[in-house]
């Protein structure tokens, strides 16, 4: 009984480390030829489309002037861009910094969410602006977002060169990622997901997630779609299915960069990765449900990954720990041997060549003091997801039985110090 | 240092004793043999089977045949024929012709004597029954044909009935007469007891003997084990290990192989250099799931028949009788069907103790079957790898139950061409109030038979409690020169393995088995485990290649840092 148990949270685990060596294999790949097409894709850019930034903010005056002070930076011809501040129920400055900005540059725009849109979230808040521009390309900037310059153009190029891409996504860093210890893991946490995760799967698949912010849609598509979804939690990982599910891809296109706030404290962190976590749990369950109505099969991989990551990986960690502990006090007679010790001394092997290898593709991260961190995230915070799911899980599971109504957590920002630049 | 000295010289001392013995007792020629019976049928019961073991014992060759059978050119080099009345027959003419005409030694054995000429002076009268033999009165009273011989015949074992004395083994000249083919127990002794007269040859003065250490398997207690076989190498002994290279945990057929008890092979290579020998004692013990050291490996337990199927998880249908078919032929092809499938079931069995046994340096002079059960069938199989085997003899492909083991180092037919090295007192049994009370009334009776086996067995997991009276024991038989299978020719072999013992006590073994047969073999038995090894592989292939990228990288960062300035404007 125990040796089925343990083979069959090996195999769930091992499955999922697999997939990922094998997307990171991808993402390298990926890093070694995204830049090859540029000097082609520069040519076409000629006729370029109208596009709207959109900028969802709901009391953001802690970070919103430097946002936009990037926003007037972007290099895209301005008759054709416009930058839009979703005020959304904001009850600090935030609006007032806005029309700062709107006031000093004709492309930057403020809105007030309408009364039936007003503090419903950022699904609301986009339709909202959704409802109220024009143009053809419509590209998502988080408040606290620090686009580089050419970022908006390498995503209009995108989309102007790939005539099936729905959506085209950049990657993002981190401002504030010597700030403390759990922003040093979360850069290193996102470093890897975007060179894994979305690199790899783009690789491979021509798969990627839109990530909530810095990354550009066709007008049409979301049209077709009708707009966001406000009940979900995860409305990035939810949209993603849609627009595969319309039959465009997303393309990840990392010359697109922009800088981004992570959470400075557990409490934060906690909070905006239980939505994550509940998020996808929801889309998964939602999707995974209408599984044979889904057109597009491809975006199935999609699904099947977050159902393994939140379900089956899940378990699985949670057996073999189980085992391991009981096994410590109450021998349980497994009959595995040293290729069960091999196997974990190469997991983590493989954990650290991974993070090594993301880190390394962004250059300058991969130094001594990274290393060492790596290590110790491995102990650290990487268990704090196994906790962290369970939570989520019983959230969920509690929303379901009870008939709860979510509610939309903003991530909480920080004062940017001196010297949170890299 | 002076006690190694000591014991050294007592250890070379012993060794050339024994073997000056051994060339004494193999310097008398033995004769050549014709062994014909008479039967129901032409079927060899176990009476048969067991007068054919004891009797191959004194034979330099011995050749079986029924008196059907028997021909003519079978005489050509006989010095002795035994005849094996088992059942009142009209024997062949033919058969009775031959047997006036030749010139050598007669025994008749039981019934059908007065068919031949040269028993014309004898009297062959009705059955009596004789209740003592031997002067020991018989637990089952027994019939024998009432025979009087002619003037001047020697008695050399009589039997009472309740008025009179009847000759049981008489002699006269070149012809013996044995008044019964019954071969029990009392009769085993009576009779090997004067086997020696019968053939008329001298009695010999010492016992060969053994003791094995029996049921080593993976789960064994190597302390247990060297602590037992260290003592008997400390006295000199040439001791025995029966070892089964493979446990199977009764409860969920889960195997544990020899080679992952690492501590218990260094034991028994240990004890193989200091005289152990080891013996095949078959791969698992077990057909189904049963405990290993319990169960049954090459008999089929549960219906009482020879294996018919690898397949354990279900009960296979009992062997059809011969009656339910028309025809011989019909009932052949059946059987010869189930035998093809006992054939391959047994030789996996044997290739596989074999090589995993040499493959980890330990290696078997001889074969010794779990409960010493094996169709007659199995028995031939078993020759093709052994040459030599130990325990006792299943006597019949019906019944495991039926068996026995003669007195004396033999060669029975039944064995195809091996050797047997008979197991004749037993073992230390913990469940019996006095342990050793099966073993110490075979000694007893064992003192009376010149040159009788001494063999038994000790289970290790006993510890030291019950060893040196069991050595005892053993010693008090008489004279005893420790069967030392090192000093005789045996051949182990598989296809890809041979272990070839001299008698001059040279051991060669070779083996085409290279690590990667290994490998393959082993990932069939787990296979599991062979694929997590697999993946091990896999990943380990990628983590290289993924240092590799980093190195890469590493080396051309600068370069990128100037030309994503580039880019990003």
């Amino acid at each position: 009984m125990a040796d089925i148990l343990f083979y069959v949270s090996l195999i769930l685990i091992w499955m999922m480390l697999l997939y990922h060596m094998f997307l990171m294999q991808g993402g390298y790949h990926h890093f070694k030829t995204f830049e090859k097409v540029i000097p082609q894709w520069k040519k076409n850019m000629t006729d370029l489309p109208t596009v709207s930034v959109f900028i969802p903010a709901h009391n953001e005056e802690v970070v919103i002037e430097q946002t936009l002070k990037a926003m007037a930076r972007l290099y895209y011809p301005k008759e054709k861009l416009e930058v839009i501040v979703i005020n959304d129920n904001s009850s600090d400055r935030t609006g007032a910094i806005a029309a700062l900005y709107a006031d000093k540059y004709p492309f930057i725009k403020v809105i007030e969410t309408e009364e039936q849109n007003k503090g419903k979230g950022k699904s609301s808040a986009l339709n909202d602006a959704l409802q109220r521009t024009e143009s053809e390309v419509i590209v998502v900037y988080d408040a606290d977002n620090t686009p580089e310059r050419m970022a908006v153009w390498y995503l209009v190029m995108g989309l102007v060169n790939d005539p099936k891409a729905g959506a085209v996504v950049g990657k993002f860093r981190v401002t504030n990622a010597q700030a403390t210890w759990l922003t040093k893991f979360i850069n290193i946490e996102t470093i890897c997901f975007q060179w894994m995760a979305q690199a790899g799967r783009w690789s491979w698949f021509k798969v990627a997630t839109i990530p909530g912010t810095n990354f550009a849609i066709r007008r049409s598509i979301m049209k077709e779609l009708g707009g966001w979804d406000v009940k979900a939690l995860a409305e990035d990982t939810e949209l993603t299915v849609r627009v595969y599910d319309s039959g465009y891809h997303i393309r990840f296109f990392p010359a697109a960069i922009t800088w981004e706030q992570e959470p400075e404290t557990l409490s934060v962190w906690w909070k905006q990765r239980t939505r994550w976590a509940r998020g996808n749990q929801y889309v998964v369950l939602k999707f995974l449900s209408q599984f044979f109505k889904l057109k597009r099969k491809r975006i199935i991989f999609d699904l099947f990954y977050f159902f393994f990551t939140y379900f089956l990986f899940f378990f699985g960690v949670i057996v073999s720990n189980a085992l391991f502990i009981i096994n410590l006090f109450y021998d349980i007679q497994l009959s595995v041997g040293n290729v069960a010790l091999v196997l974990w001394g190469l997991a983590f092997l493989l954990f650290l060549a991974e993070v090594m290898i993301t880190l390394s593709i962004e250059k300058t991260q991969m130094n001594r003091k990274n290393f060492f961190n790596v290590i110790l995230m491995y102990f650290t915070y990487s268990q704090m997801w196994i906790v962290l799911v369970f939570y989520a899980l019983v959230l969920e599971t509690k929303r379901v039985m009870f008939r709860q109504e979510v509610r939309w957590y903003k991530t909480e920002r920080f004062e940017k110090k001196r010297g949170d630049l890299q | 240092m002076y006690s190694k000295i000591l014991v050294l010289t007592g250890l070379l001392i012993f060794f050339s004793w024994s073997s000056i013995t051994d060339t004494s007792s193999a310097a008398e020629a033995k004769p050549t043999i014709l062994f014909i019976y008479a039967s129901e049928k032409k079927q060899v019961d176990e009476n048969i089977h067991m007068l054919d073991a004891t009797f191959s014992a004194f034979a330099m060759k011995q050749q079986v045949v029924s008196a059907e059978d028997f021909t003519p050119d079978l005489l050509r080099g006989t010095d002795v024929v035994v005849f094996v009345g088992d059942f009142e027959i009209k024997l062949p003419s033919l058969l009775i012709q031959e047997i006036d005409r030749f010139k050598g030694e007669i025994i008749v054995i039981g019934y059908n004597g007065s068919q031949f000429k040269a028993f014309n002076e004898w009297k062959f009268q009705d059955e009596v029954e004789i209740s003592k033999l031997d002067n020991t009165s018989l637990s089952i009273p027994m019939s024998v044909v009432d025979v009087i011989p002619p003037d001047g015949s020697e008695l050399i074992e009589v039997g009472n009935s309740l008025y009179a004395q009847h000759p049981y083994i008489v002699k006269n000249g070149r012809l013996t007469y044995i008044a019964s083919s019954a071969f029990e127990n009392d009769q085993k002794y009576a009779l090997s007891k004067q086997m020696h007269q019968i053939m008329g040859v001298k009695e010999p003065t010492v016992h060969p003997a053994y003791i094995r250490l029996e049921d080593i398997s993976p789960v064994s207690d190597y302390k247990l084990v060297q602590e037992t076989g260290d003592y008997l190498a400390d006295r000199g002994i040439p001791f025995y290990l029966a070892v089964i290279p493979v446990y199977v945990n009764n409860e969920n057929g889960e195997k544990v192989f020899m080679k992952s008890n690492q501590k218990l092979v260094n034991v028994l290579r240990h004890l193989q250099s200091r005289g152990g020998i080891v013996i095949s004692h078959g791969y698992t013990h077990s057909y189904r799931y049963e405990e290993t050291g319990e169960g049954f490996e090459f008999w089929d337990n549960q219906l009482n028949q020879k294996i018919t199927t690898e397949r354990t998880d279900k009960l296979p249908e009992s062997l059809p009788k011969r009656e339910s078919f028309r025809s011989e032929s019909e009932y052949r092809i059946i059987m010869d069907k189930m035998d093809l499938i006992e054939k391959g079931y047994i030789e996996t069995k044997h290739q596989k103790a074999i090589e995993e046994l040499t493959d980890i340096g330990l290696y078997p002079l001889a074969f010794e079957a779990p409960h010493y059960t094996m169709s007659s069938t199995g028995y031939k199989i078993t020759s093709n790898y052994f040459t030599s085997i130990f325990g006792q003899v299943q006597l019949s492909d019906e019944d495991w139950e039926i068996m026995d083991a003669p007195l004396f180092v033999s060669n029975p037919s039944i064995l195809s061409g091996m050797k047997l090295y008979p197991e004749t007192i037993g073992y230390v049994n913990p469940q019996l109030e006095d342990p050793l009370e099966v073993v110490k009334e075979t000694v007893k009776r064992l003192k009376d038979i010149p040159g009788s086996m001494v063999g038994g067995f000790y289970h290790p997991y006993l510890g030291m409690e019950h060893l040196q009276e069991m050595l005892d024991l053993i010693y008090s038989v008489g004279t005893i020169e420790w069967l030392d299978l090192s000093e005789t020719e045996q051949r182990v072999q598989t296809d890809q393995v041979l272990v070839h013992q001299q008698e001059n006590g040279e051991l060669t073994v070779e083996s085409d088995r290279n690590t990667w047969k290994r490998l393959v073999e082993n990932s069939v038995d787990k296979p599991l485990e062979a694929m997590l090894w697999g993946l091990s592989i896999v990943v380990l292939l990628f983590i290289i290649a993924f240092f590799i990228y980093i190195v890469n990288l590493r080396a051309a960062l600068k370069k990128r840092l100037f030309r994503e300035r580039d880019y990003s404007g």
